[in-house]
């Protein structure tokens, strides 16, 4: 799974979390899946309206978004 | 007997063997450290809860109960840091693995909790907050000029009487409740969490409410004075508010699908932006009681 242009991974992450926190591993697989929606749905505005410093802002919180399940897949916490 | 009353009672004891093995595997923990002002304290605690509450004095208390013998707590003071650390031993899962702590700290002192599945909870405190965890649940009150951060995956985060200090709240699909929370900037980021906001939007603040899915529903008292824009791509958008008109916009406001204004004084006080994809925004004032 990988929304295909991003750089980040997908496949990886879930198979980080299936080793270290299996009980998560269906919540990350759908908040992934919402994550990369937010992009592509944020990506679609920005190139609708490339001058529309909202939507150039949107795309960059979609991907904070998902760096932040990243972050939290891969955090310390995690036994 | 029958074989159905040999099985309840089979059952039946086994119940009780489980619960005096856990009985006796858990045990209570008391850490104490002397900490100058505005002191350090970092939990990480893989399984179960963290509160934090204020200290009358200069001493940091930790109150540990461990679920089980397969797990330790391991801690180090460095000058005026604190760290704590739930240590999973060998076969430890998220019952045997629990830990919930319960700590005092100087109400300056500033504060990071991590923890996967318990909830976190942090008041009356005026040392900046850091909290994160992916199932946690997050509830933080009466924190005052300090800075509160939290990111969580899909717990709840509950912040209400936060004043004066920076907010930031980074949820995947957690809802966010926000409850009497001002300051220079408040910001919340979901993907398809709700955002609730109730209070005032404060005084010069700017106040950030995104989520991509997610309803947005910022509830207002009538002394509120900001300039609201709000946006939803394909949601549908609400005012019950009259708002006076910006005699321009530098978005194209599609009725029930953006407005823009100011409530409140001319010169408003504050600047909210409400934005979501596909959730619906409403804004509305909080009705009398």
């Amino acid at each position: 799974m990988n929304d295909g242009n991003d750089g980040l991974k997908d496949d990886d992450l879930l198979k980080e979390v299936a080793t270290l926190s299996p009980a998560m591993q269906l919540q990350y697989t759908d908040n992934l899946h919402r994550a990369n929606e937010y992009i592509r749905d944020a990506k679609s505005v920005v190139d609708q309206y490339p001058n529309d410093a909202e939507a150039r802002r949107s795309l960059l919180e979609a991907y904070q978004q998902k760096a932040m399940l990243f972050e939290l897949a891969m955090d310390r916490s995690l036994p | 007997m029958s074989g159905r009353t040999i099985r309840q009672v089979g059952l039946g004891a086994v119940v009780v063997i489980v619960a005096v093995g856990t009985l006796v595997a858990e045990s209570h923990k008391e850490y104490r450290f002397n900490v100058g002002p505005k002191a350090g304290l970092s939990v990480n605690n893989p399984y179960g809860s963290i509160s934090v509450k204020p200290s009358t004095g200069s001493t940091v208390v930790i109150s540990a109960l461990l679920h089980s013998d397969k797990v330790e707590v391991d801690n180090n003071q460095n000058g005026n840091r604190v760290d704590v650390q739930s240590h999973l031993l060998s076969g430890a899962d998220s019952e045997s693995g629990r830990v919930d702590y319960e700590i005092l700290v100087p109400s300056d002192a500033s504060v990071t909790l991590h923890s996967s599945t318990g909830t976190l909870h942090a008041e009356k405190l005026h040392g900046d907050v850091t909290l994160e965890g992916a199932g946690a649940t997050v509830d933080v009150r009466d924190i005052s000029n300090a800075h509160v951060h939290v990111k969580t995956l899909n717990g709840a985060v509950t912040l209400t009487n936060v004043q004066e200090g920076h907010v930031e709240v980074d949820s995947l699909s957690g809802l966010v409740t926000l409850d009497h929370v001002t300051g220079p900037l408040v910001q919340v980021i979901s993907t398809s969490g709700g955002i609730n906001y109730a209070g005032d939007f404060g005084d010069g603040g700017e106040y950030r409410l995104t989520s991509h899915s997610g309803d947005i529903e910022a509830v207002v008292v009538d002394t509120t004075s900001a300039e609201v824009s709000a946006r939803s791509v394909n949601g549908e958008v609400r005012d019950d508010i009259p708002l006076q008109p910006k005699t321009h916009s530098w978005f194209d406001v599609q009725a029930g699908r953006a407005f823009m204004g100011t409530m409140g004084r001319a010169a408003a006080s504050s600047t909210v932006v409400l934005r979501s994809f596909s959730g619906k925004i409403h804004l509305r004032k909080r009705s009398a009681k």
